[in-house]
């Protein structure tokens, strides 16, 4: 998988996840290639795209960190990362890197992508399995918490 | 009648086809509807799904217990239940969705429902739960083949 095309989720996660709620993010090392199997941390957000080649981003969080997102970003109070609107900010926050990153992409490499809209899947270790996809993730630090972020994309250039 | 309910009468029964033809072709099971569908969670310790990129974007599941999906996945492949690894089984779930939407897909590409497919994906767990956005339509249905039930919900994003 080209380098240009994963770079810009990964970057863009650190900068929107900081600009939003102002959270330090910093990366435990660069991509690797992932599993075929994600045991999610605990909120697992996917937004799928579609155009000249398909692809899909998953943002997967430790439950901390995700509490502490939606309050930052909501001011607002949660207990628990099953809350509405805990589960939505993480969607949200998908959402908002898929579009950025996506457009860079789109402008480097004329890709035509469209964005769905985030599903979100709430359960600490269940499994994501992609089944014939190749997918590259890098794993984050915060100080509310663990993330990762796993980019895949099915075709070629 | 409103257009999310034409969308519904059109791509709903298409869905219920190919969900049951897929099936009966690919392990010769027959799959009968069931009334008894009034749950609205996922009801499954698997979800095979896909995000569907169109006008209006859709998130097809096809959720079901392990027992369901083993037994299916055994008369697909031709494996002894037993025989059967978690990759298999997840692939084959996987695959299950990717011919269901395939086949909707085809039926409905000359009218303005059409849509594009995704990568498919595999959820996996005892306690998952696929969230989406407040007043989000769905249409779900439940199926039933030698004993054991399955569940088919596409949800209009």
């Amino acid at each position: 998988m080209r380098q240009e095309m994963i770079a810009p989720f990964l970057q863009s996660t650190q900068n929107m996840i900081e600009q939003m709620s102002g959270i330090t993010v910093t990366a435990d090392g660069g991509f690797y290639e992932e599993q075929s199997e994600l045991v999610s941390l605990g909120l697992a957000t996917l937004v799928s795209f579609a155009g000249k080649v398909k692809g899909r981003l998953l943002i997967d969080m430790e439950p901390s960190l995700a509490v502490a997102f939606a309050k930052a970003v909501n001011d607002e109070n949660y207990t628990s990362d099953r809350e509405f609107m805990v589960l939505m900010s993480a969607g949200e926050l998908n959402n908002i890197v898929a579009g950025d990153a996506n457009t860079l992409i789109n402008n480097q490499f004329q890709l035509d992508l469209r964005l769905a809209p985030p599903v979100i899947i709430s359960g600490v270790g269940s499994i994501i399995r992609i089944p014939k996809i190749s997918s590259m993730s890098a794993n984050l630090m915060t100080l509310q918490g663990k993330l990762k972020v796993n980019i895949a994309f099915e075709g070629s250039l | 009648m409103s257009e999310m309910q034409d969308r519904i009468n059109l791509l709903g029964p298409h869905f219920i086809q190919a969900i049951q033809e897929v099936i009966a072709t690919m392990s010769g099971m027959t799959v009968t509807e069931i009334n008894d569908c009034s749950n609205s969670g996922v009801d499954g310790e698997i979800s095979s799904a896909m995000v569907l990129v169109g006008e209006k974007n859709m998130l097809a599941t096809i959720s079901m217990p392990q027992e369901t999906a083993a037994l299916l996945v055994s008369y697909m492949t031709g494996t002894p239940i037993g025989k059967i690894t978690p990759e298999e089984l997840y692939d084959g779930v996987a695959e299950l969705v990717n011919m269901v939407a395939g086949q909707v897909k085809t039926f409905v590409g000359a009218t303005p429902y059409r849509f594009q497919l995704t990568s498919p994906f595999v959820i996996v767990g005892k306690s998952y739960s696929i969230v989406h956005k407040n007043q989000v339509t769905t249409f779900w249905k439940c199926f039933e083949t030698s004993g054991l039930k399955l569940q088919l919900k596409i949800y209009f994003l």
